[in-house]
């Protein structure tokens, strides 16, 4: 965190039985040509995986159950089909999304319509509609 | 004309005994030297091959055919030939082996939910994580029957976990460093530390305990510093002459936007050459909590010399 503002991501386990996770961001890492980009990476893959994991602070959590498999599952499919550098990307997240973009754009999928995590105001409340429809029409 | 010489002399030694770091480029140059006449470079997978370009350090993205599904992570053989690729159906992930040329694919149902994939040198065997929380297994897997051996619950390994004879490998398992031989099929410990990765020329193996990177030898002695770096990423990765060894670590905010917003910052993908520690960036990874698995590629150099001859032939 800086400024109080936060990186959003899932830690998502779906029917599988894998804690995912689940975060977005720019590739390259900076320059004319960012696109956002997606990755879905096992948890416990490795020790960096399951640190970068754990040093976030859950905003929401859905809990365990049978109940929510299909929704996890939907999010899980979403990041693992996700047009790879394809969609601009813009660290403000205004006209062009973010990292924050890529999380609440789950969170519309998934069904969850978690509340706002804290610190996302950027990039948050991207307009995803305006977008597809200016890549796919 | 006798003191001419042992001056002379005396010059020589002390050139030699400087060794090559003095007369050396610096490290990157020597990479962007070698790209160009062998062909080396570090490579990674993540729904397609990325390939580093040591000169203007960027990556150039490279496609691969497959047998269907959607590739996620995916690990390249040391000659950079063949592929293990983890692939996405509906609701699970399952191991497909082939050529990166698309040819050969075969898949492996049985092997549910792949991580950490390694292979060995000459592409008859793989080791991998497999299954679902909260017990996966670290399996070796023969490429050629499908069969699989379980080796341990909750382990570790790099890309770079086998030793040049194909006989043991190396794992990491709760903060322990441990050699599996195959022949014994036992496990011994050999240090403390995790993220362990064996030099192609058999002689190390390096591993990171508290920000440090050590290499120990296999029998578990004559442990060593390498060196300390700050908010390391991931394993140490050998170049295939062990001259060079790769790494990933923080590299700092590098745009206001990030200072101010926390959004993904930078990695950095770092060599260092270890007989002078010349050391420079050779690419720049958002960091986005993926951190890739690099291998290096040396298209006409998989084995190491001592090797040369003897797997040759056995390539798939």
């Amino acid at each position: 965190m800086a400024l109080g503002l936060n990186h959003a991501f899932w830690v998502a386990t779906g029917s599988d039985g894998v804690p995912t996770t689940l975060s977005g961001g720019p590739e390259p890492p900076y320059g004319k040509n960012e696109k956002l980009n997606e990755w879905a990476t096992p948890v416990h893959k490795d020790a960096t995986q399951e640190a970068y994991a754990q040093a976030g602070k859950a905003s929401w959590d859905s809990g365990i159950s049978a109940a929510v498999c299909s929704a996890v599952d939907t999010m899980e499919n979403a990041v693992k089909n996700w047009p790879m550098n394809l969609i601009p990307y813009s660290p403000l997240g205004l006209w062009l999304p973010n990292s924050n973009s890529s999380a609440s754009l789950l969170n519309q999928i998934s069904g969850f319509n978690a509340p706002q995590p804290p610190g996302t105001f950027l990039g948050w409340n991207f307009n995803w509609g305006a977008m597809f429809s200016a890549i796919f029409h | 004309m006798g003191q001419v010489n042992v001056k002379i002399v005396a010059v020589v030694i002390a050139l030699a005994l400087a060794g090559p770091a003095l007369a050396e480029e610096p490290v990157r140059t020597e990479l962007i030297r070698l790209q160009k006449e062998t062909g080396l470079t570090l490579a990674s997978f993540y729904r397609n091959v990325q390939t580093v370009k040591f000169a203007d350090r960027e990556v150039s993205q490279e496609a691969v055919f497959h047998p269907g599904g959607v590739p996620q992570e995916g690990h390249l053989s040391r000659d950079g030939t063949r592929i293990a690729l983890v692939i996405a159906t509906g609701n699970r992930d399952y191991l497909a082996v082939g050529g990166r040329n698309g040819t050969g694919f075969r898949l492996y149902p049985e092997i549910v939910n792949p991580y950490d994939i390694c292979w060995s040198f000459d592409h008859s065997a793989l080791v991998l994580q497999s299954g679902s929380q909260p017990s996966p297994a670290l399996l070796k897997l023969d490429v050629a029957s499908g069969l699989t051996l379980k080796i341990n619950q909750s382990s570790y390994v790099s890309s770079q976990c086998w030793s040049p004879d194909g006989r043991q490998f190396v794992y990491d398992s709760g903060g322990s460093i441990r050699v599996y031989d195959l022949d014994k099929r036992e496990s011994r410990e050999i240090a403390a530390g995790k993220a362990p990765t064996w030099s192609p020329d058999g002689l190390w193996i390096a591993f990171l305990e508290d920000g440090a990177f050590y290499a120990i030898r296999p029998s578990g002695e004559g442990k060593k510093l390498l060196f300390q770096s700050s908010d390391v990423r991931s394993p140490l990765w050998w170049s295939p002459d062990s001259r060079f060894v790769a790494y990933i670590c923080s590299a700092g905010s590098r745009k206001l936007a990030e200072i101010l917003s926390s959004l993904p910052a930078v990695l950095q993908l770092r060599v260092r050459r270890l007989v002078d520690n010349s050391e420079d960036y050779v690419s720049e990874i958002p960091d986005k909590g993926y951190v890739p698995s690099y291998q290096w590629i040396e298209p006409n150099g998989v084995l190491p010399e001592n090797l040369k001859g003897k797997y040759e032939g056995k390539h798939e």
